[in-house]
């Protein structure tokens, strides 16, 4: 890998390049199935900040994300084997996994959806570290970007509310005052344009 | 509402509506059930999951409370030594 000779951003650290730190979170993912605590430490380290962000944004209360978050590294020491390397790379399945039960928590009625704009950002912290981000895919990142980008406004933003805000489609649909079948239409056609997206950018 | 042909809602597209999240009650109920013993349909749930994951990279990453990690230490280590002595 060529090595550019850039400075290193103050918050990355400078021994570890983005393979190195994915590889080291696969490791760790092995390890934990053979129930060692250390490497939960080293997951946890890892991904608290993405994963923190993700139920935060789903659940729009800092005391639920907090508690989910709880849940998520339990559950991942509980279950560690479930994680099949074969499917998914670790960050992406821990992110999904992540809001899985993040919006799992809102649908049992304690929290409130849509607590949080659908298109505000949260603030960023000075100080957070974005140790993380050296596991980001950046490609994968791109062509999904560019796949959503494809949509138009109106689909675009229920397909992001349905992510980004746990909607399901009979909120969807009572959110945008419209009857429950268009709402469906409206998002199956937005569906089936992006699995094309996504299986053309995948021949290429 | 537009004249478009309706959308088929095969089984990839109910795959998506699932990670999504989009479905509740008894497809929910369906999708899972299909889960457990359809491993095409198992294969098309981690494809969008896969697609879909990047898009958190949107979401800006924010840093738990300090003592979250010892919450779940005790939490793991409660569960490892059993419904016994803490």
């Amino acid at each position: 890998m060529a090595t550019e000779t850039s400075p290193t951003p103050p918050s990355s650290p400078p021994h570890r390049n983005a393979a190195e730190a994915r590889e080291a979170l696969r490791s760790a993912m092995v390890r934990l199935a053979d129930g060692d605590e250390a490497a939960l430490e080293q997951i946890y380290d890892a991904t608290r900040v993405k994963l923190f962000g993700i139920c935060f944004r789903i659940l729009g209360d800092r005391k639920e994300a907090e508690d989910a978050l709880q849940d998520v590294y339990v559950n991942l020491w509980q279950r560690a084997d479930r994680y099949d390397p074969e499917r998914a790379s670790p960050i992406s399945w821990l992110s999904t996994f992540a809001r899985n039960r993040a919006v799992d928590r809102l649908r049992t009625g304690k929290v409130r959806a849509g607590s949080v704009p659908v298109d505000e950002a949260m603030p960023l912290p000075d100080d957070a570290p974005l140790a993380d981000d050296i596991l980001v895919d950046a490609e994968r990142s791109a062509q999904i970007h560019e796949c959503i980008e494809t949509l138009d406004d109106r689909t675009k933003k229920h397909i992001r509310s349905a992510f980004f805000d746990g909607y399901t489609y009979a909120q969807l649909a009572e959110q945008a005052d419209v009857p429950l079948g268009t709402m469906k239409s409206w998002i199956r056609r937005g569906l089936q344009k992006l699995r094309a997206c996504f299986e053309a950018s995948e021949r290429s | 509402m537009s004249d478009e042909p309706e959308i088929r809602r095969d089984d990839p597209m109910m795959a998506a509506e699932y990670v999504l999240g989009l479905l509740e009650g008894d497809d929910v109920n369906r999708a899972q059930e299909k889960l457990s013993h359809d491993e095409r349909f198992r294969w098309r749930k981690d494809w969008w999951n896969n697609w879909f994951a990047p898009w958190t990279d949107e979401i800006s990453p924010i840093e738990p409370p300090a003592d979250l990690w010892h919450r779940i230490e005790r939490e793991i280590r409660k569960d490892r030594s059993g419904s016994g002595e803490e």
